[in-house]
């Protein structure tokens, strides 16, 4: 391969692509979300750019199942990375419990990415105390370059210690671009390796899972001594500094900056989980004082302070339970300098400015569904406050700005459809509104609808057809023909499995067709039973992407600036200039929705040549 | 040699994809890069810093409040946003083309005054240029290539990194279709600010 030894500017999430790759793993899948989808993405260009020869590398329905496919082919034998954002590994955690007791037989790495700010994720999760829970060994690189070297070394070291290994990363880990070396892609030879081993792999008998639980103690007691090489030690001033992951890079920053290298000794811990007590011990003895810089939660230093008790020691132990770091919020050079030198944090003076939250692109289909909800809701006798609309995760949560400020909820994957049933199960008598879009229903909005069905609640479920996973970059859905790695699939129709399911009234709707849209929400509001409308109308980029057919214009002499279009759709592609409306000719796709509801028919269609 | 600098821009400005040419550009020229962004929140038209670190010696992906050495601000509202890192030692390099934002579109806000968004900056930095780089790219082929108008107008202040290194990077991030337009279109704002 040609960029061997070569230094190239990656992305922390490509770098662990190219490690997977060179650490020979045969079984990649995961499931989309920020910041941790451009691995899998990564994997798919290198499957292309240089023929790499792969068993699978494919999206999984969702990270349970993701993670349950990848536990299967390690124990099988192939070396299996599993990627996913922080709340995938809740959805994936019932399984991994149970992974540490059964162990793997080939390496297997889950990569979890946490989100400190958060930037695009719900909850600021620290996903490091899964180690404490799961009893699985937490690793964390704190730069690309080591992003890269960890994934080969802990697809090393879960083969050494037989047990699965979370890579957790953090957003300025793995979308932080720098210089990496890379090495040779490698093909791993493996052979089947799966054996019959009830009291390893059935958790059906109680004395079998003691004894389990027993084996993963003495595994994990094992890790320190094998993982040496993921800590280091830099600098031996009576100062001390405990880190980890990013946090790392602004504690050696500020502490060159000021000059003070020869008063510091800083512990950079690249294994996280079991804690390495002995390497501790030491560090803790040697400094008089110690400061804990990290993201999220106090971790680390909840267990230094632990150990260090423990051993008696009499080391003054600092960090955010003493309020001189944020537990809110992620850590840059400035906080980590005032923890470290002047110990409290500043206000810095707030200017306010406007806000820019993202609106929905130009064309969105979105649009056309939100338009049509709010109108139907009026439509069928009800005011907007009335009706509970549920949302979920995806691009229309962006429907909570002006101009539909639509959705009540967003909450966790699929939860809009159970939560809407929620208020059915509780009596009221009030329609209770879902929107889910395509993905995240495969995901996990099935089980709930089997539910609202099976008990009668009756509650009405738009699905946001777009055909793909529009927020993280476009990835596959189960409705694809071919997957990313070119593998032929059997597309899932979201049409057939909600009649198969037994929902009560089905209709399938285009979001751009405003009219009929309203009137099939006004008319399933008023029925009873479970209704499911499909909105289907594929995602705007992907159409803009194919090539546009046609724009729409803004006559003139027939406009009478009444902001209707804008103040309903809210489409970037209008522009209010000085009162009037223009419409900018290369964002717009042709939608048609501007020219549906302007009153004075004063928006054409223009073919393009 | 070290240089932080800060791209302030709307999602879709090709702010991101300015950092990692320069990244790419400062990797091929024998330096440390870091990049790092952050998000409004999903992919497009939401507010967007991006971060790129580098030089001899260069670790985190953040820049420090006040410690922007350059600005590079895609849309003025987006660039006034950055006050915080910017301060007496920056160099600041703005297109005051404005884009509505969402409360604008809707008729519930007025999108602020220009001249006041820039005076924030001004009053906070070293010099202050503003370039109609939405405009020449277009003029030039391709309004989405602001953001290299841009970069083309700072290095003819500061030549911190060769113009074929970046046209060579401009290739590698954009691929060989698009790079060609791109890449052009750098050229030629390179001689326009000549």
């Amino acid at each position: 391969m040609q960029t061997v030894g070569k230094k190239l500017a990656l992305m922390g999430n490509e770098a662990i692509a190219y490690g997977a790759l060179e650490a020979g793993t045969s079984v990649v899948t995961g499931y989309p979300g920020t910041p941790s989808s451009e691995v899998l993405e990564t994997i798919f260009y290198l499957i292309k750019r240089y023929n790499v020869k792969i068993p699978y590398a494919e999206w999984s329905i969702n990270e349970r199942v993701a993670f349950e496919v990848g536990l299967g082919a390690a124990l099988a034998g192939a070396r299996s990375l599993v990627t996913m954002k922080a709340p995938g590994a809740n959805v994936a955690s019932d399984p991994m419990f149970s992974a540490a007791y059964c162990g793997t037989n080939a390496g297997l790495l889950v990569l979890v990415a946490d989100d400190p700010g958060p930037h695009t994720t719900q909850t600021e999760q620290d996903s490091r105390w899964y180690g404490d829970l799961m009893k699985l060994p937490v690793i964390e690189p704190s730069s690309p370059q080591e992003a890269h070297d960890f994934t080969i070394r802990g697809m090393e070291l879960s083969e050494e210690i037989g047990l699965p290994i979370i890579l957790r990363t953090t957003t300025r880990v793995n979308h932080a671009v720098g210089d990496v070396e890379v090495g040779e892609f490698k093909t791993m030879e493996y052979e089947f390796s799966f054996k019959y081993e009830p009291s390893r792999f059935v958790r059906a008998f109680m004395p079998w899972n003691r004894g389990r639980h027993k084996w993963v103690l003495e595994k994990l007691s094992e890790v320190e001594d094998k993982a040496k090489d993921l800590n280091q030690w830099i600098g031996t001033g009576e100062k001390g500094v405990i880190t980890a992951g990013a946090a790392y890079n602004y504690v050696m920053e500020v502490i060159k900056e000021r000059g003070v290298e020869d008063e510091y000794s800083v512990l950079k811990l690249g294994l996280i989980h079991p804690p390495p007590r002995n390497l501790l011990k030491e560090f803790l003895s040697s400094v008089k004082e110690v400061t804990v810089v990290e993201e999220i939660d106090p971790y680390l230093e909840e267990k230094v302070k632990f150990l260090a008790h423990e051993w008696r020691l009499n080391v003054e132990v600092r960090g955010k339970q003493e309020g001189i770091l944020r537990e809110v919020g992620e850590l840059d050079p400035g906080s980590v300098k005032r923890a470290l030198f002047e110990r409290e944090a500043i206000e810095v003076e707030e200017i306010s400015l406007p806000r820019r939250p993202p609106p929905m692109c130009p064309g969105c289909p979105h649009i056309g569904s939100f338009y049509s909800i709010l109108r139907g809701i009026r439509k069928a006798g009800y005011k907007k406050d009335q009706i509970p609309i549920f949302g979920d995760i995806g691009c229309y949560a962006l429907s909570l700005n002006p101009p539909f400020e639509a959705i009540w909820t967003e909450h966790s994957m699929g939860a809009s459809i159970s939560m809407a049933a929620g208020i059915k199960a509780a009596g009221f008598d009030i329609p209770s509104i879902a929107v889910i879009g395509d993905s995240t229903f495969f995901h996990a909005g099935i089980p709930g609808l089997i539910d609202a069905v099976n008990k009668g609640l009756d509650i009405l479920v738009f699905i946001l057809d777009n055909g793909t996973v529009a927020m993280t970059g476009h990835q596959s859905t189960p409705a694809y023909e071919i997957s990313e790695s070119g593998r032929r699939l059997k597309p899932i129709s979201i049409e057939e499995l909600v009649k198969a399911v037994g929902v009560d009234h089905v209709a399938v709707v285009d979001p751009y067709d405003l009219k009929s849209c309203t009137e099939k929400v006004a008319e399933f509001l008023k029925l009873k039973g479970v209704k499911v409308i499909i909105a289907k109308r594929e995602c705007a980029i992907l159409q803009s992407r194919r090539g546009i057919e046609k724009v729409y214009r803004v006559i003139p002499e027939k406009c009478t600036n009444c902001l209707v279009c804008t103040k309903l759709l809210g489409c970037p592609a209008l522009l209010p200039v000085d009162g009037k409306i223009t419409i900018i000719e290369e964002e717009c796709i042709g939608c048609s929705l501007c020219a549906q509801v302007c009153p004075y028919n004063a928006i054409v269609e223009v073919r393009k040549k | 040699m070290k240089k932080n600098v800060l791209i302030a821009g709307v999602g879709g400005q090709g702010g991101l994809s300015l950092s990692r040419i320069i990244a790419v550009a400062a990797v091929r020229s024998g330096y440390r890069a870091r990049t790092g962004e952050t998000l409004g929140m999903a992919q497009r038209g939401g507010s967007v810093f991006s971060y790129v670190r580098f030089g001899e010696d260069v670790m985190g992906p953040l820049i420090e409040e006040g410690g922007a050495d350059v600005l590079l601000g895609l849309e003025p509202l987006e660039a006034a946003r950055a006050y915080k890192y910017v301060s007496e030692k920056t160099l600041a390099v703005i297109d005051p083309t404005p884009r509505p934002t969402i409360f604008n579109i809707s008729g519930k806000e007025e999108y602020p005054n220009v001249e006041e968004l820039l005076d924030i900056i001004k009053k906070r930095v070293k010099e202050l240029y503003t370039v109609k780089a939405r405009d020449i790219a277009k003029e030039l082929g391709s309004a989405r290539s602001a953001n290299l108008v841009l970069l083309a107008r700072y290095l003819r202040i500061e030549q911190v990194l060769s113009s074929n290194v970046v046209k060579e990077a401009i290739f590698e991030v954009l691929g060989e279709k698009k790079g060609e337009l791109a890449s052009r279109i750098f050229e030629e704002a390179l001689k326009r600010f000549s």
